[in-house]
């Protein structure tokens, strides 16, 4: 059965993409991310037009942001104080990002600054975890599990601003999780994504918060980034296909109840490397993309519209 | 199936032009409808060209989209990787275009006339606008052109091949074709044009119109988002919160 969306200006088979919200939302489930990093491409892939599958893909994640932080914040896992300050640096982020956005696709760059983010952060990121997840499963193997620290203290927290946030039990400078935030927030703009393969990594290992505190912080904070880029999209540049975006969620949210099951028979490290794996392997294939003799050279555009 | 129908609507069309068919040929013609509605299930969509001329000739339809100025990018290797470089913009090219005829093109009409009513994709003469001041080389806006026309026919949009206009044997002189609308055709209002040729000439143009829009819900949505896009980005994320509250919900009672 296919259905037109009316701003991608495409018809696209109903199925796949609730298959696909299914499919990408078991995988969130399972690892406790977003899964936009994978969504988004894999929108593009299936003829999507880049700016839109952007822009619906943010619309999409807020849902799954709501459903995630309901279950984290039952249990007590968000920290409020930080997810504000995060949110105050992802408001600015986000605004410079749909901003930046615009400008680029008026230059015609947009789609290979959207290739070269994913490339360079999930890159990084997933080489991070692969390198992290495979020692601690060598260590575990090994058996000589060391006793580490609440968390390190760097530059990082000697800079003014200090404020006390309770749940994460830290004391330190407002300016790192505001600038994460920034950060993060620009990147949901120009990515489709909730920032949260980048977030979290950043809230753990940069600003020493417990992991499942960053995890539920982190989604609480997406969802205003998500729903800023969501409604600063809609108005700049009016690429949001509520049709696409609610299709994917029908999907998603009933993936991601699986994946979370799924994700309690699988240890924390393992779950961490196969997500590097997939990561990377996301990675490779926008590599090859880009580097790869394109079958036509040419491509077409209308300038001010799409 | 339809055949009879069409057929009949066809005579009643030259019917109309009986009285004034002393003189030259007369050409009469119409299409299956005057609208391809775009709806959520819109999967594209086929428009019968139909008419009746009351003397000999060949039958030439041409269906061309809204004009666009649309810009072509040229990709090219920096560093190891490809990236938009150079781009042309061509002036009003149209946005669809199909020709269906009752025989080869170079047979049935002079390059003469083709040239004059611009049919074929040859015969466009777009405007090629260069990034700079300088206009663009003959050589480059043709590279450039070529490329317009081969993405363009890719997406379906310029139908690649010229469509068999069926002419059947003696009798009234009725005519048929079909053309098919991919499913991401342009909105906008069509120019269809019905010309009628004898030794290369035209000797009788028709013009008609076709509307393709948007209809129904995918219409609703589409003038939401552009025309009141503030309360449209709300009420994304109003649904998107719903929709993300009511799973958890649902799913924590079972």
């Amino acid at each position: 059965m296919q259905v037109y969306l009316p701003i991608a200006e495409v018809s696209v088979n109903v199925f796949l993409l609730v298959g696909l919200g299914g499919a990408i939302g078991f995988l969130s489930g399972l690892f406790g991310v977003g899964g936009g990093f994978l969504m988004t491409p894999l929108l593009i892939f299936i003829g999507i037009p880049a700016p839109v599958a952007v822009a619906s893909e943010a619309n999409q994640i807020v849902a799954s942001s709501v459903s995630g932080v309901i279950a984290h914040w039952r249990r007590g896992n968000v920290d409020f104080k930080m997810g504000g300050v995060l949110l105050a640096g992802g408001f600015i982020g986000s605004y410079l990002g749909v901003e930046l956005f615009a400008w680029l696709r008026t230059v015609g760059q947009i789609d290979l600054v959207i290739r070269l983010s994913y490339v360079f952060f999930l890159g990084i990121v997933g080489a991070l975890m692969l390198v992290e997840s495979t020692r601690a499963i060598l260590r575990q193997r090994s058996g000589t599990a060391r006793r580490r620290k609440l968390h390190q203290h760097y530059w990082v927290h000697r800079l003014p601003l200090r404020m006390r946030f309770r749940k994460s039990k830290l004391y330190i400078s407002a300016i790192p999780p505001f600038a994460i935030g920034a950060l993060v927030g620009v990147l949901a703009a120009i990515m489709g994504v909730g920032g949260g393969f980048l977030m979290v990594p950043a809230m753990i290992y940069l600003l020493g918060m417990p992991t499942i505190v960053a995890v539920g912080t982190s989604l609480f904070q997406i969802i205003f980034v998500t729903a800023n880029v969501t409604f600063l999209q809609s108005v700049t540049t009016q690429t949001v296909d509520a049709v696409l975006a609610l299709l994917l969620l029908a999907g998603a949210v009933v993936g991601a109840q699986f994946g979370s099951r799924a994700g309690q028979l699988l240890r924390g490290e393992q779950l961490r490397g196969l997500l590097a794996l997939i990561v990377l392997a996301v990675v490779a294939k926008l590599v090859f993309d880009l580097v790869a003799t394109p079958d036509d050279l040419f491509s077409l555009g209308a300038p001010g519209s799409h | 199936m339809k055949r009879p129908a069409l057929a009949a609507a066809a005579a009643a069309v030259f019917g109309l032009l009986a009285p004034a068919a002393g003189h030259a040929a007369q050409l009469a013609a119409d299409l299956s409808r005057d609208t391809v509605a775009i709806t959520t299930g819109f999967v594209g969509d086929k428009v019968i060209f139909f008419g009746a001329s009351d003397g000999p000739g060949n039958i030439l339809i041409v269906v061309e989209g809204p004009p666009r100025d649309t810009i072509v990018r040229r990709k090219s290797r920096v560093s190891g990787i490809w990236i938009n470089r150079d781009s042309v913009t061509f002036r009003n090219a149209p946005s669809f275009y199909a020709i269906a005829a009752s025989g080869p093109l170079d047979r049935i009409i002079s390059p003469h006339a083709a040239r004059k009513f611009r049919i074929g994709l040859d015969n466009l003469e777009l405007q090629a606008v260069g990034t700079g001041a300088a206009p663009v080389p003959k050589g480059e806006a043709d590279r450039f052109f070529e490329a317009l026309i081969r993405n363009q026919q890719r997406a379906g949009l310029f139908r690649p091949k010229i469509a068999k206009v069926v002419l059947p044997a003696t009798g009234v002189r009725l005519f048929r074709t079909e053309i098919f609308f991919p499913s991401n055709v342009p909105t906008g209002v069509y120019r269809v044009r019905f010309l009628l040729l004898q030794d290369g000439f035209v000797i009788q143009r028709f013009e008609r119109r076709l509307l393709v829009s948007k209809a129904g819900l995918s219409a609703r949505v589409f003038r939401f988002a552009h025309q009141n896009s503030i309360w449209y980005g709300i009420v994304a994320i109003v649904l998107a919160v719903a929709a993300g509250w009511g799973a958890s919900w649902a799913f924590a009672r079972k």
